[in-house]
């Protein structure tokens, strides 16, 4: 079971969210719809989110790091 | 190109030779001399209220980048080129992003500029990174909410550039009880002729009577009786043209707190020219953009009033319309004709000079330095003109 899905999309990005609940407990589902990669992120973690400045998310958004980095798979 | 030397295109009596809006040679100057050094509007600051809040824009002819920190909220002008092969990071009008990922090759920046990242990175062992940001622009202010940017590390302030400027901005940022905001968004126009013949027709009242005479007609069938607009341009001593120095100029429409045209054409009480390419005319903020010498667009921003019901605005909106939008009875005839047309004419080459020496007789010394003139009179073309006459003369 998950809740109504969110969309969120700019020039850089395109993400879907839903809570999904088919766990023990609820979770923050994130689908990337440029890949259809997906997480879950549980209520602890959402919540660290909101420590971090937008700076100290920057290895995430190095694509080296995320997607396109010459070591990985299925690069 | 004329032989001439830039400062030669004008003359003492006040022509100007055809080509300072038909050469390419002087376009690639006016980039160097006008759109370089100089105070450049990129932007009002209702437009990137937000952390990561971004519009873009040009100055000049070069694409920034105008965006709020992620974190910090200051406020950066950014050139909209990937240090990479060059491609523009930003496509959209407007968005929110704390990093900027170029569509090319996907190298990645904060909205501060820096480098964050490339992808399959190690194939450039010894980049600095450090070194290849967004290239900002290295001073960047605001007054009154608009937010301006310049290439040159040092010159005069924003408030000096401004001078006699800045009463008037600051009765625009007034006109809300609240304040203003762009958050109508723009309607764009683009035309094949000069930049500059945007900026002289915007305070040119004596072309009104005859080049709008249709919009007259129509609001004289709607109210009765002929608007009192050309009366007024004509014989009302309160409505007058104003030489502000540095290149600006304004026309009051009487008391430039209270006044109005009365015409349905918005409800500012003066228009005004801030040199080189912003402009207040009507409801609107209005960005004019070199392209090419004979290539320009133009973006008209309706000013909404910060702290008035939404009904007020959609006023201000359907007045702004009526005139200047796509579908309006006055902006369609100065593409026509005060553009188009003239485009046209000057092909004829023989004798390539143009008259503004309308009533220089008349100019009377004011305030601070000013010079006023009649309404209808083509002092704010000569404000302009001698200012960029000055510039384009220190061209080497």
């Amino acid at each position: 079971m998950s809740s109504s899905r969110l969309e969120l999309s700019s020039e850089f990005g395109s993400v879907a969210l839903e809570i999904d609940t088919r766990a023990n407990g609820p979770r923050l589902r994130i689908e990337n719809q440029h890949n259809r990669r997906v997480i879950y992120l549980d209520p602890l973690e959402v919540a660290s989110l909101t420590w971090l400045t937008h700076e100290r998310l920057g290895p995430f958004l190095d694509p080296s790091q995320t997607g396109w980095s010459s070591n990985d798979e299925g690069a | 190109m004329s032989q001439l030397a830039p400062a030669d295109l004008i003359t003492d009596d006040w022509r100007l030779h055809g080509s300072i809006y038909t050469s390419r040679e002087i376009f690639a100057i006016e980039q160097q001399q006008l759109f370089h050094d100089n105070w450049l509007y990129v932007g009002h600051e209702s437009e990137v209220r937000e952390p990561g809040d971004y519009k873009t824009t040009f100055a000049g002819v070069q694409p920034v980048i105008v965006a709020r920190g992620a974190d910090d909220g200051e406020i950066r002008v950014l050139l909209n080129r990937c240090r990479h092969r060059g491609s523009a990071v930003c496509h959209d009008d407007a968005g929110n992003a704390n990093y900027f990922r170029c569509p090319y090759h996907g190298w990645t920046y904060r909205n501060s500029g820096e480098l964050r990242g490339i992808t399959y990175d190690d194939a450039y062992p010894d980049l600095d990174r450090s070194r290849l940001g967004l290239v900002r622009l290295p001073r960047v202010e605001s007054y009154a909410g608009f937010i301006f940017a310049s290439f040159a590390p040092d010159g005069a302030s924003l408030e000096d550039y401004l001078g006699n400027a800045r009463k008037y901005l600051d009765i625009v940022a007034r006109q809300g009880p609240d304040g203003i905001r762009l958050s109508a968004g723009a309607h764009k126009l683009q035309y094949n002729n000069n930049w500059k013949l945007q900026i002289e027709n915007t305070i040119d009242n004596y072309h009104f009577g005859f080049v709008h005479r249709s919009f007259l007609d129509v609001l004289a069938d709607r109210l009765g009786q002929a608007p009192p607009i050309m009366q007024n341009v004509m014989n009302n001593p309160e409505w007058r043209t104003i030489d502000l120095g540095n290149g600006h100029s304004v026309h009051e429409f009487g008391d430039p707190e209270t006044g109005n045209n009365q015409g349905q054409l918005g409800d500012l009480p003066f228009n005004l020219i801030v040199f080189p390419n912003l402009c207040f005319v009507g409801a609107q903020l209005r960005h004019v953009l070199p392209k090419k010498a004979a290539r320009t667009e133009v973006r008209l921003y309706p000013i909404m009033h910060e702290g008035e019901p939404d009904d007020a605005n959609a006023a201000i909106l359907r007045v702004h319309e009526g005139f200047y939008g796509p579908a309006g009875m006055g902006g369609a005839d100065d593409i026509e004709v005060a553009f188009d047309r003239v485009g046209d004419g000057m092909q004829a080459i023989e004798e390539d000079w143009l008259i503004m020496s309308r009533g220089m007789h008349r100019e009377q010394p004011g305030d601070n330095g000013t010079l006023i003139g009649h309404a209808a009179d083509e002092l704010p073309q000569r404000a302009f003109y001698r200012r960029w006459r000055e510039q384009m003369g220190q061209a080497a």
